[in-house]
């Protein structure tokens, strides 16, 4: 995109007043949004219009800084609703806070310490997916997109370190104004495969030297290595929103962690395994849970119930329906239950 | 110049045109007023070339590099077109074979210039280079109804290599894929020139390390060592450095004379530590040559030798308890002795389970009596042939 077609936001109100009243013509208010003062920018597709007036519709960046605000104590703290209603409503309308940054050039050059408050609503978006990929996690998939949140993480967590490193070269200092620490820690614990863990080994000593950093590099090779007890040890002692990540990353090993044990206990006689004892390895909240995945990958209970037959000659087979993604667990949710969410969005809870 | 392009020499032209030939030393080149007298002697197309190449070698003798690219970057895309129009005609492959080496030098060196004055984007002339390769890869590849003889098809492998020492330069790997593709569906693929194929292997061999694919990495890495010339010592030692640690994982390491021969000597404490399953001996020695690992992008695969570590240490162990049944505690114990910190039972059993689950362990460990059990017949199954 070149600069040229970039616009200079002039809204100064969280929805621009065109768009309230067609949506209050059409019924399409939401009932967070009880009068044009409460009201904010929804997501849509198009974002073409006439050039000349758009800029009256794309909301400019203090703006936008007090729309997530407003979103975060107005709305979530608030908790009028079930959490899964709020997460559709806050979702749809970050990610319209999002697509504001994007057609003003935000996201591609340097503006000093705008570019500063840029990265920090990036980073309460970050935070935002990360505590409801956690939260809701449990609900089915009508209820909750775990794809499409990841996809939004993802998104949001490259366009982040895109702007550290413009924000490195130019103004090292302002660096420091970021929580650029805490999302590089973040996307290493969430990546996929090796490529994460050969960017952190080559990130500057002194990133590197920091505790948080230290901690999740050796957590991510303590996962390549297989060695998912001394990964799961170092990670109780992340921050939380680490944690949280952590964890969604975790479920995706939950199958490889099953083979590796099932593999290294299983005699031709038949051993049981005790399930508590596996519902810690997995990050399990239940026994039950435990039992619930095992059996869905073709294994057996004993008669008990609670324990699960490791035999040679059984094959496992891993399917999308079972308890894998499933990230509750009781105590992070009564953590959570006693944290204000703005704060932890804000990253104040570390 | 002009008689060497009007019979077809490509050797003679490209000399003409390389920063490596002695004629780039001479001041009377680029004096006053020399477009017009390369207009005068050479006719067109050459003299556009000529030009071009001449006022890149001015910028050169000032050392503005930033310049010199813009001018080698219209030398190559002007080539492009022409090299487009030669029918059924590959005589100027040499011609590319330079400029594509100097454009590639001469983005490196600005991209050097435009970090001293506090650029945005790292590499983003190279990247332009890449660009730029792309065009006349385009023009070789697409070349497709000349004769064996004549076809363009014959650049397409120097022309790979060029755009992977860009790719690997500036860390977008995954765009080496779709070369990759093109060099495997080409019925040349085993016909280039050895130097060109030896080069090819080293990068496709390193990206196989990056994407944890080690016995592709192995055969590629192994080709590109045995075949490149044994005078190109600088090249062996580089692809030594990938070698070496992707052998170890697969069960063979390297001799002190070999280490010594090629100079890499960083990994002779890894290599030691490995044979004694010494974590602590292994661990210091990662230390020790950490910024040489990150740099050369090995130390992730040395830190997997750990596992091969284990295995060696534990099946000490093993032989030292002389019983088929060994309670985990011995081997937690040993782990302790090798000041591994922090460490317990679980965790003694997870890498344990591990080992059994890459088969370098036969057996099973017995949660009820808290021992591992092996096989009685070879459960520790040498390495190399479990990989």
């Amino acid at each position: 995109m070149a600069a040229a077609t970039f616009v200079q936001g002039s809204c100064k109100t969280m929805c621009p007043p065109d768009e309230y009243e067609i949506r209050k013509e059409h019924n399409l208010v939401r009932p967070f949004e009880t009068s044009f003062l409460s009201a904010v920018k929804c997501y849509s597709r198009s974002a073409a219009g006439q050039s000349a007036a758009r800029h009256k519709n794309i909301r400019d960046l203090t703006t936008l800084e007090n729309t997530v605000k407003y979103l975060f104590e107005q709305v979530l703290d608030r908790r009028k609703t079930s959490l899964a209603q709020l997460y559709d409503f806050v979702f749809d309308r970050l990610r319209a806070v999002r697509q504001d940054l994007v057609v003003q050039g935000y996201l591609e050059g340097f503006s000093g310490l705008r570019t500063v408050t840029v990265a920090k609503i990036l980073e309460y978006c970050v935070r935002f997916y990360i505590y409801f990929q956690f939260r809701l996690s449990h609900l089915p998939a009508s209820a909750f997109s775990s794809h499409l949140n990841q996809n939004h993480l993802d998104e949001c967590l490259s366009q982040l370190l895109h702007l550290y490193s413009k924000i490195e070269v130019k103004n090292h200092d302002l660096l420091h104004q970021t929580s650029h620490i805490e999302i590089e820690a973040l996307d290493l614990l969430l990546s996929k495969n090796s490529a994460g863990l050969h960017r952190a080994l080559q990130l500057p000593s002194k990133t590197k030297s920091n505790t948080i950093v230290r901690n999740s590099i050796e957590i991510s090779i303590s996962l390549w290595l297989g060695n998912f007890v001394r990964a799961n040890h170092i990670a109780r002692g992340l921050p939380l929103s680490l944690q949280l990540a952590y964890r969604a990353h975790f479920s995706l090993l939950r199958p490889r962690v099953l083979e590796v044990y099932e593999r290294g206990y299983r005699s031709p006689q038949g051993t049981k395994f005790p399930l508590e004892k596996l519902r810690r390895y997995l990050l399990f909240d239940t026994a039950r849970q435990t039992a619930e995945f095992c059996v869905d990958c073709g294994l057996s209970l004993d008669d008990t119930g609670s324990s699960v037959i490791f035999k040679t000659g059984t094959a496992l087979k891993f399917s999308t329906t079972s308890q894998s993604n499933n990230l509750y667990d009781q105590d992070f949710e009564e953590t959570l239950e006693n944290v204000r969410v703005s704060h932890f969005l804000y990253g104040q809870s570390i | 110049m002009q008689s060497s392009w009007e019979s077809r020499s490509g050797t003679e032209v490209s000399e003409f045109l390389s920063f490596n030939h002695p004629h780039v030393m001479s001041a009377k080149l680029t004096a006053e007023g020399f477009e017009k007298s390369v207009e005068r002697l050479v006719e067109s197309p050459l003299d556009e070339l000529v030009i071009l190449h001449l006022r890149c070698l001015n910028c050169v003798n000032q050392q503005k590099y930033l310049e010199a690219y813009s001018e080698q970057s219209a030398l190559v895309q002007a080539f492009t077109k022409l090299f487009q129009t030669q029918k059924e005609d590959n005589w100027a492959l040499f011609i590319m074979y330079v400029i594509s080496l100097d454009l590639r030098m001469f983005a490196i060196k600005a991209d050097k210039e435009l970090a001293k004055k506090g650029a945005d984007k790292p590499g983003q002339t190279l990247e332009k280079a890449a660009e730029c390769l792309m065009g006349l890869f385009r023009v070789c590849a697409a070349d497709n109804r000349s004769s064996d003889e004549d076809t363009k098809r014959w650049g397409m492998l120097y022309l790979v290599n060029q755009l992977f020492k860009i790719y690997f330069r500036i860390n977008k790997l995954h765009l080496c894929k779709a070369l990759i593709r093109a060099i495997d569906a080409s019925q040349f693929k085993d016909h280039f020139s050895l130097s060109q194929q030896v080069t090819y292997r080293y990068y496709v061999g390193r990206k196989a390390i990056f994407e944890s694919d080690f016995k592709s990495a192995e055969k590629f890495l192994t080709y590109a060592f045995e075949r490149c010339h044994r005078e190109c010592r600088n090249n062996k030692r580089l692809i030594l450095i990938y070698l070496i640690p992707v052998k170890m994982l697969l069960g063979h390491l390297p001799t002190p004379h070999l280490l010594r021969k090629y100079d890499l000597l960083q990994f002779s404490e890894v290599v030691q530590a490995v044979r004694e399953g010494n974590l602590r001996r292994l661990n210091n020695a990662l230390l020790q040559h950490d910024a040489f690992f990150i740099r050369c992008g090995v130390y992730l695969i040395l830190e997997k030798l750990k596992v091969t570590t284990y295995r060696n240490l534990f099946k000490k162990v093993t032989l030292l308890m002389k019983t088929h049944q060994i309670p985990i505690e011995a081997y937690l114990e040993a782990l302790k002795f090798m000041g591994v910190e922090d460490i317990d039972l679980d965790e003694t059993q997870c890498i344990i389970a591990n080992l059994i689950f890459e088969n370098k362990i036969k057996g099973y460990i017995s949660n009820s009596h808290n021992k591992l059990v092996i096989s009685k017949q070879n459960p520790f199954p040498p390495l190399a042939a479990i990989m």
